[in-house]
């Protein structure tokens, strides 16, 4: 299969994210990374990174490289699965989090982040045993789609493990902690009405009694 | 009870004065019936009272009042007036704020008083009644607005009131109630339980009433369920023992195990008015051969009904109309049924006068032991009051009351007694009076 289309068909994995399609072997030296917004920009494989710090920004430029060797590849693909792995991790670890917190919106938001991401798991798997049946095949062209797979699927996790720690924290709407005001008609007595009369000190004059005792 | 409410209900009974019977309280509410008669205490959130130590304020103040009094001897027939002078100094200790706001954990207050009455008259029956009246109340609450409280209050009352028959010695009655209340409110407190024990203490110092002196007991259980933030359903059990001090009481007087079973509602119905509705069963248990010593019984006999109902137009005025009937001990025979009507009515003008009107009615039946003759004696007895007082400081203020008391008896003069008029009477009080409440 020609490059180009693998290139294509590659792209078409990212979804909702934003990616840029890899360099054809052989092209200029890596750019600097770059954050990715729009398709066309350089790319290259992206180094490991380490899951997102909850509520912050995610790097996910790719560095480009001249060149990966096989056994570079196979390095850098575990080093993805670890990420997605962790990723993953974390995710439940908000999932346990919003069912705590018996926020029914909050445990949807990430349990549906979450699937997302399982389900890009699968394709890194698929795509990390088809890496390692082209690399044993010499086969230089499949060896690189795959990894391009591999470095899309540990994108995307990154992003939807990004996705889930939103759901999980403050909204950008916040404006602040709920605040109670009473406001109590003054023609209500402040007194309690409900509480029981006290004993009656009854300090009457006696009846006359001359001629009763 | 909050604090509040058990403070009020036993100054009450130091707002003073010869007509002191006017200051007993009905239906277990806040009014008082009848003359006020001169402050005991000072008024709360008048941010007055002297700071003597951390957290502890005193107030003192003292009161006069001169007047007439028409019927000093409470006489049916040729009654004999005199003018009268009264004065009521008083000095209050309390770790209550100037805002009147009661402080959680340890609560106290305590306060003296002394009536000195005169009566400025050339007869000297009638001068001999001058009297030194001293009065003293203490109210101690641990954990005051929490779960669980504990309240310790006591209250002691010297009454001298001038005799049936001019030339006796005073009627002088001393009086002594303590009580102790346990208060349980857990949570947000619309559950509460309300445990309480009262012991009174009834002393006569005339020779002629010692067969009168009792101590009584009594334990009270309080549920209530306070359904609205206002209003509460409750349940209330009582049980007493009264019983006679004195040798002369035997064959006269008889020991009693009062028994009152309560359900009903209290509190707000609307935003302006409340409510105090019970009813209930109630029994006297009275001791003795029940050929000579009567008891409670019947259906009427055995009913106890409170109805009760205040309205509050504004926060200036309010107005509360009131019905109980119920059995009492009485110094005469064992006890009387009571149907009793009250109305109270309080206006304030222009934040500087204070006005209020009163009257009640009670329909008594005395049940007497049968040796004594009649088994029965009916009285009606109507008593009212009024009084206008003009502020002019919130710790000084001048104004003007009336008192007006009437009894109407079956019972008849004691023919053995020259002196004696009968048990019916008419009086009439009126009094200038000024006073400084600081």
């Amino acid at each position: 299969m020609p490059k180009t289309p693998r290139l294509l068909l590659g792209s078409l994995l990212l979804g909702s994210s934003v990616f840029a399609q890899a360099p054809a072997p052989g092209t200029a030296p890596a750019a600097p990374p770059a954050t990715v917004t729009a398709p066309g920009a350089t790319t290259g494989a992206a180094p490991g990174t380490a899951p997102p710090a909850a509520g912050g920004s995610v790097d996910i430029s790719v560095k480009q490289r001249p060149s990966l060797t096989p056994q570079e590849m196979l390095g850098q693909g575990q080093d993805y699965f670890r990420n997605i792995n962790e990723t993953i991790k974390r995710m439940q670890v908000l999932q346990e989090t919003a069912k705590r917190q018996k926020d029914i919106i909050k445990l949807n938001c990430v349990t549906d982040k979450l699937v997302q991401a399982k389900v890009n798991l699968n394709i890194g798997e698929q795509s990390m045993t088809s890496l390692q049946e082209n690399i044993a095949r010499a086969d230089e062209g499949g060896r690189t789609h795959e990894f391009t797979r591999l470095t899309i699927v540990n994108q995307k996790v990154l992003v939807l493990g990004a996705e889930a720690e939103n759901c999980i924290g403050e909204d950008l709407s916040f404006v602040g902690a709920t605040r109670v005001d009473v406001e109590v008609d003054p023609s209500i007595p402040v007194t309690d009405p409900t509480q029981p009369g006290g004993p009656v000190v009854s300090i009457e004059r006696p009846p006359e009694a001359s001629i009763f005792r | 009870m909050n604090t509040r409410r058990l403070q009020q209900v036993l100054t009450c009974s130091l707002l003073v004065a010869a007509p002191r019977l006017a200051q007993a309280q009905v239906g277990g509410g806040e009014v008082a019936i009848g003359y006020s008669g001169l402050p005991a205490k000072a008024a709360q959130g008048q941010t007055t009272g002297v700071q003597i130590s951390d957290g502890v304020l005193m107030h003192v103040g003292i009161g006069a009042e001169a007047g007439y009094d028409s019927n000093v001897f409470y006489k049916e027939t040729d009654p004999v007036g005199s003018p009268i002078v009264r004065v009521l100094p008083w000095l209050e200790l309390t770790n209550g704020t100037r805002t009147g706001v009661v402080p959680s954990g340890v609560y106290f207050d305590l306060n003296l008083s002394m009536v000195y009455r005169e009566y400025l008259s050339n007869d000297e029956d009638i001068r001999r009644q001058r009297a030194f009246m001293p009065g003293a109340t203490g109210l101690v609450e641990f954990s005051s607005g929490q779960s669980l409280s504990l309240s310790l209050a006591d209250t002691f009352v010297r009454l001298e009131d001038p005799p049936y028959v001019e030339n006796d010695l005073p009627i002088v009655r001393n009086m002594n109630m303590a009580a102790a209340q346990l208060r349980w409110a857990p949570g947000g407190g619309r559950l509460q339980g309300l445990l309480r024990y009262t012991n009174t203490y009834d002393k006569f110092d005339t020779t002629a009433l010692n067969h009168a002196d009792s101590m009584a007991h009594d334990l009270m259980l309080d549920l209530s369920w306070r359904w609205l933030p206002k209003t509460a359903i409750f349940v209330r059990a009582s049980q007493g023992y009264i019983t006679y001090l004195n040798d002369s009481a035997a064959g006269v007087k008889y020991d009693s195990y009062p028994l009152r079973l309560l359900l009903g509602i209290r509190g707000l119905v609307t935003r302006k008015v409340s409510v105090n509705l019970a009813v209930g069963y109630a029994n006297a248990f009275y001791s003795g051969d029940r050929a000579v010593s009567p008891t409670t019984g019947g259906f009427a006999g055995s009913l106890s009904a409170t109805a009760e109902i205040n309205y509050r137009p504004s926060v200036l005025n309010s107005i509360s109309l009131g019905y109980r009937h119920e059995f009492q001990n009485s110094i005469v025979g064992n006890f009387f049924y009571v149907d009793a009507a009250y109305l109270w009515f309080q206006q304030q003008i222009a934040g500087r006068v204070g006005a209020n009107l009163s009257a009640k009615y009670e329909h008594r039946r005395f049940q007497l032991p049968s040796t004594m003759g009649p088994t029965t004696r009916t009285d009606d007895f109507i008593q009212g009051g009024a009084a206008v007082d003009y502020h002019i400081s919130s710790w000084f203020f001048t104004g003007v009351g009336y008192s007006v008391m009437m009894n109407d008896s079956d019972a008849l003069p004691n023919a053995a007694n020259p002196g004696s008029s009968g048990a019916s009477f008419v009086k009439h009080q009126i009094f200038a009076r000024v006073g400084f409440t600081y």
